[in-house]
């Protein structure tokens, strides 16, 4: 036996300690109560007869003091929190609990805790490590540490609804035999979540998978797989498009009416069209901010891929101020692109002027140079991540520029540089806004006129979709995420690993991370093959030892409380 | 400090204790018309008193024939009995026994061991005190009221008449706890006054500190017809029977300064047992010995009914 709270010798010093306490306590603590009854004085001669309150007769109440003693005793080694001592073993026992979406079902999670703990129990202290299946894989219990210490870290844990990521836990090698103390030793892994992860995972030869607890399939199982957003095809900035897919547990996708959407909470009514592969895009929804949510019209009992939300990115009018030197050309697209609208230049967002003017010189500029200059110089600020240039020129639409035919117009080399200012600004030649030049007339230049205001104007970036136990991934061609300064600044090696399902912030920024797996949602509904079979509980779930102290203290406090009533006991 | 010296136990203060009966509670109508059936008698009283109905040596006017004796001058010549005079030819006036009151005096226990306990002994001795004297009154015998706890009192020495019912009970719901039980200086007290020869009641718990062998002595020297209502409690006898008798206690009746502090276990509860078959065989013999009355009164059960069992065929002959 061992115990968690104090070693064997704190224990057994307790326990002397508390008896010889209750003994003097038994001697010298007498708490008399105020008997008014008028027959005193013959009681008082019957004392006297016979002196009863001496000290040593006093210690005659040995049923009332071992009375106590068994209930203090009891009581304290409860407190110590003992442990029985599982039969020896020669194995390693690592426990996996894939805390992740398969567990979310109805009592899934708690029914594979209690597998755990009881497995865990059965076996032996020094041959056991248990590890919970969270974003970084926690080591829940290191060989030799009592279990009552995984209760406690177990307690308020929930699965998150997010895939498993067992297979990578097992490709990462806690459980390679090789890591075994001594050579010959067997490595037993036991696993506690959805089946479908658990046989995706391919151990190391001469590692034993035991099944402790595998979920319920959901048969009919139909989930939210699929919710994005970008810059709406209609060129309006201010809109997204947003592609929606909820598939059944076929993978079939599921018509718009088994669907219901919301803003902010709010059910909004909403017509998607529906695309050749069978998801739906809702078109030109105004890209405010809000977060937008899609839930199943019927639940089931998977819920963790019933219902998906994407915060989506707020984009309204960009204020621009044009200086007197502006070419027309520059002038008219301004003017067309409804998500521009030109203001004084106190008023403006970015300012467009040219390299001699002074005009607007505390906002970011879009700057129309001489051919002394770069062709594109791009000036970031201070607080801002490197840039990669050819990620930029694609951002601001250069990409497209025919780059060799202006140089031979100019005859000089046409090339992008970068530089580090008080803000953020971009140079460029203004011999290509020449009606002769042929840039203005092509179906470019107001792309690039567009995208390149935006980009001055440093909008928050744009995330196309949010998905859990991914990375948060560039999937905007118009604004690079990783370059962004207030995500790359919290990525790790570029990469943002968004966990469990949820409402998060990145800095200041809200993103609501949703499922959306495909192989998830459809894996919770296979049923579980016949030959993955459940190992039996080895041992009980409950800290039995502890709770019969506790019963037994119990219940002999109330045999001493009849005694006491019934006069037996003093 | 870590160590404080315990300030020493003191007796039940005043206000703990419970208070008698007040005398609305007391001059119940229905509690005094139980008691229309009941009559208290005594062998003979002594001359002296007024006329009544108790039987007297005296010889005089009444209903009871008692004796001839020879006509002298001055005799009522209705008592002549003329066939006496037929047959012997000398004139003989036939005498009668002459009924007179009886005097009734009644010792109550105030002291404050008959208010420490719930409910109070004090309750039970205010109806057997009334009781009795109602029953007295009712009869034409005269009552009089001698309360005592460390001394005795004269409340009165007499009342008659049934008007006098309501001053007994007005004197009765008066009687605040006062000192110990000086039971055995009362009865030296009545004793040593020399009133004429009647009934003496003691209403007490005879718990005198004094001892009961104290307590007997004294009754031995009251010349009168004596009734002993002892107010008793089920645990006085059966200790067991009290919830609270069991542990570490400080056993209080309100009388000594210093409340006993006790241990409870069975070997003190046989010898309070043994003590109080002692008492209570010491108050049996002597009221067998004696010819007095003893009553006892459970002041945890009604008096009425209790008083019933004590005037079983309507009157207690003593």
């Amino acid at each position: 036996m061992s115990f968690l709270s104090l070693p064997l010798w704190a224990v057994l010093i307790g326990a002397g300690a508390l008896a010889g306490l209750l003994f003097v306590l038994q001697i010298l603590k007498a708490r008399q109560k105020r008997v008014r009854i008028a027959a005193a004085g013959l009681w008082a001669q019957a004392a006297r007869v016979a002196p009863l309150r001496v000290f040593r007769q006093r210690f005659q109440r040995w049923l009332a003091y071992l009375l106590v003693l068994a209930i203090a005793l009891l009581l304290w080694t409860a407190g110590a929190r003992p442990e029985l001592s599982p039969r020896r073993d020669t194995a390693r026992h690592v426990f996996y609990l894939d805390a992740t979406a398969g567990l979310t079902g109805s009592d899934q999670f708690d029914r594979a805790r209690r597998a755990l703990i009881a497995d865990v129990r059965a076996t032996e202290p020094s041959r056991r490590t248990v590890y919970l299946g969270d974003a970084t894989g926690t080591r829940l219990l290191r060989p030799g540490e009592n279990i009552a210490l995984l209760n406690r870290r177990l307690e308020g844990l929930k699965p998150e609804a997010r895939p498993s990521d067992f297979s990578r836990f097992v490709a990462l090698g806690p459980v390679d035999p090789m890591a075994a103390s001594s050579e010959g030793e067997r490595t037993i892994l036991h696993y506690y979540g959805a089946w479908t992860s658990g046989a995706a995972a391919r151990p190391a030869a001469g590692v034993e998978q035991v099944w402790g607890y595998l979920a319920e399939a959901v048969p009919g199982n139909r989930g939210v797989v699929v919710l994005g957003a970008r810059p709406a095809v209609s060129g309006a900035a201010d809109r997204a498009d947003i592609l929606v897919q909820a598939v059944d547990a076929r993978g079939a996708t599921l018509p718009p009416e088994e669907l219901r959407f919301s803003r902010d909470g709010r059910d909004v009514s909403m017509t998607p069209s529906v695309l050749a592969g069978g998801a739906l895009i809702l078109r030109d929804v105004a890209a405010d901010g809000s977060l937008f949510g899609v839930r199943l019209a019927r639940g089931d009992a998977f819920p963790a891929d019933d219902r998906a939300a994407l915060r989506l990115p707020a984009r309204g009018g960009l204020k621009v101020a044009l200086s007197a030197g502006t070419p027309a050309a520059l002038r008219q697209v301004v003017g067309l692109d409804a998500g521009l609208s030109e203001v004084a230049v106190d008023q403006a967002d970015v300012v467009v002027r040219r390299a001699d003017e002074v005009f607007g010189a505390d906002r970011p500029a879009f700057v129309l140079s001489g051919t002394d200059a770069p062709a594109f110089r791009l000036t970031y600020a201070a607080d801002e991540a490197a840039p990669d240039l050819a990620s930029e020129s694609e951002t601001l639409g250069l990409a497209d520029l025919d780059a060799a035919a202006l140089a031979r117009r100019t005859n000089r080399p046409v090339g992008v540089e970068s530089d580090a200012g008080a803000r953020r600004g971009l140079s460029v030649w203004s011999a290509l806004f020449d009606q002769g030049g042929g840039f203005t007339t092509s179906a470019d230049f107001p792309v690039f006129v567009s995208r390149s205001l935006r980009w001055l104007s440093d909008p928050e970036p744009w995330i196309a979709y949010a998905a859990a136990g991914t990375t948060l991934v560039d999937q905007s061609d118009l604004y690079g995420l990783a370059a962004d300064r207030r995500l790359a600044a919290r990525a790790l090696n570029g990469d943002l690993y968004l966990g469990g399902a949820g409402q998060i912030r990145i800095g200041d920024l809200p993103v609501s991370v949703s499922l959306l797996d495909r192989a998830t949602t459809l894996d919770a509904a296979r049923p579980r093959p016949a030959d993955m079979v459940v190992a039996p509980v080895r041992g009980a779930a409950v800290d039995l030892l502890f709770t019969l102290l506790v019963l037994l203290a119990g219940l002999l406090l109330t045999l001493e409380w009849r005694l006491h009533q019934r006069g037996v006991l003093a | 400090m870590l160590f404080r010296k315990r300030a020493p136990v003191a007796a039940s203060p005043v206000e703990d204790l419970a208070k008698p009966l007040s005398f609305e509670t007391l001059f119940d109508p229905g509690f005094l018309a139980g008691l229309k059936a009941f009559s208290l008698r005594i062998a003979r009283a002594q001359k002296g008193g007024r006329l009544a109905e108790q039987r007297t040596n005296a010889r005089g006017q009444g209903a009871e024939f008692a004796d001839f004796k020879p006509y002298v001058a001055g005799d009522d010549l209705r008592a002549i009995d003329w066939n006496v005079y037929r047959r012997l030819g000398k004139v003989f006036v036939r005498v009668f026994e002459e009924s007179q009151d009886m005097p009734v005096y009644i010792l109550v226990d105030r002291s404050r061991s008959l208010y420490v306990e719930q409910p109070p002994r004090i309750h039970a001795a205010q109806r057997a005190a009334l009781a009795l004297s109602a029953v007295a009154l009712d009869q034409h015998d005269s009552v009089g009221l001698f309360p005592f706890s460390d001394t005795m009192e004269i409340e009165f020495r007499a009342v008659s008449g049934k008007a006098g019912l309501a001053r007994v009970a007005h004197s009765l719901a008066a009687y605040e706890a006062k000192g110990g039980t000086g039971l055995a200086a009362a009865l030296m007290h009545l004793a040593g006054m020399g009133v004429r020869q009647g009934l003496v009641i003691v209403i007490s718990d005879f718990f005198d500190e004094a001892g009961i062998e104290a307590v007997v002595k004294g009754l031995e020297r009251l010349p009168h017809r004596l009734l002993l209502v002892q107010i008793v409690k089920a645990h006085d006898a059966e200790p067991e029977r009290h919830p609270d008798l069991n542990g570490d206690v400080l056993m209080d009746d309100g009388e000594t300064p210093a409340p006993a502090s006790l241990t409870i276990t069975p070997e003190l509860i046989a010898r309070y047992k043994a003590a109080y078959g002692v008492f209570d065989r010491a108050l049996v013999d002597f009221a067998r010995a004696r010819g007095a009355g003893l009553a006892r009164i459970d002041a945890d059960a009604p008096v009425t009914e209790q008083l019933a069992t004590l005037f079983e065929g309507g009157a207690v002959r003593l």
